[in-house]
């Protein structure tokens, strides 16, 4: 179901302040990077599953010590891609009732007729989404030095 | 030290691995399992390690029934099947959790030398050869085994 149709219930649930548009992101946000996790366990090598058998590891432990680090690759990238869903959602929480922020300007730009305002907010919504990435690609890049992968990233 | 008494494996997909297999191995006692492709001598290693339950028959290591790997027995497999996410030192030690940290590194030194990889701990499994990998694996079993035999 597409998150934004949540938008009037948050409102009414709770208002039109922060806390409904922080709900949205949250919601918009936590089904693709779930879905993405969830794909990532389910590929889970059989094999390396084993080796954790082999050393006849407790369940909590074949989670901590095999489950995880092999999902991380996975996971860092649908954290990035949940963060750019994010940055769309906090497009969409401020069309609709926000009296401040970015969202707030481009609808502004567009009333009344501020087409530079409107490219502004956008790029500095570029600069936010390349900021925030670059960011988390640079935290999580130590944790995944081991990787013996085709390089994509940059 | 090992008792196999007639010990079939049916698969989930109706594949008969084995059939009315019979063996004991002494201690001490090295033994070959040889045969042609998919006659069943993973499957065979496989239910011994513990890693697959037998559909009947027993498998004892010394009088006690196997059902889940048995802490004497460190297994190599086929392909080395290293974390890639540890460093070499950190595989061998994968398995001496409940150790201390300066025993673990001494274990992980005498094991690596063992095997002729002294100067790899800090190597990830990538930027080993196909060989040396499987020798980080057998140190890394062997590692284990040998936990198990000093307590």
């Amino acid at each position: 179901m597409p998150s934004i149709a949540w938008v009037p219930l948050f409102i009414l649930w709770f208002g039109i302040f922060e806390t409904s548009k922080i709900v949205l992101i949250a919601v918009g946000v936590f089904f693709p990077i779930y879905l993405g996790v969830m794909g990532a366990i389910l590929s889970v090598d059989r094999k390396t599953v084993e080796v954790g058998r082999s050393f006849r590891l407790s369940p909590f432990a074949l989670v901590r010590r095999i489950l995880l680090p092999s999902i991380l690759p996975a996971y860092v990238l649908s954290l990035r891609g949940g963060l750019g869903l994010g940055w769309m959602f906090v497009v969409a929480a401020e069309f609709m009732g926000a009296s401040e922020g970015l969202g707030y300007l481009l609808v502004d730009g567009q009333q009344l007729g501020k087409p530079q305002q409107i490219v502004a907010a956008i790029l500095v919504f570029a600069v936010l989404g390349k900021l925030s990435d670059w960011l988390l690609e640079t935290l999580t890049a130590p944790l995944l030095t081991w990787q013996d992968a085709f390089t994509t990233a940059n | 030290m090992l008792e196999i008494d007639n010990i079939s494996k049916v698969y989930a997909n109706g594949v008969t691995a084995l059939r009315n297999v019979t063996l004991s191995v002494a201690q001490g006692e090295v033994v070959a399992i040889v045969g042609g492709s998919g006659c069943g001598k993973s499957t065979l290693l496989r239910l011994i390690s513990g890693l697959d339950r037998v559909s009947s028959g027993s498998i004892r290591i010394e009088g006690a029934a196997v059902t889940s790997p048995h802490p004497a027995i460190g297994i190599i497999f086929q392909e080395p099947r290293l974390l890639p996410w540890l460093n070499v030192a950190e595989n061998v030690a994968f398995g001496l959790a409940n150790l201390t940290k300066p025993e673990r590194r001494h274990r992980v030194h005498e094991v690596l030398k063992r095997v002729g990889l002294r100067d790899y701990n800090a190597r990830w499994p990538r930027e080993l050869s196909g060989g040396q990998s499987q020798r980080v694996a057998i140190a890394r079993a062997r590692n284990a085994a040998l936990r198990a035999a000093f307590g």
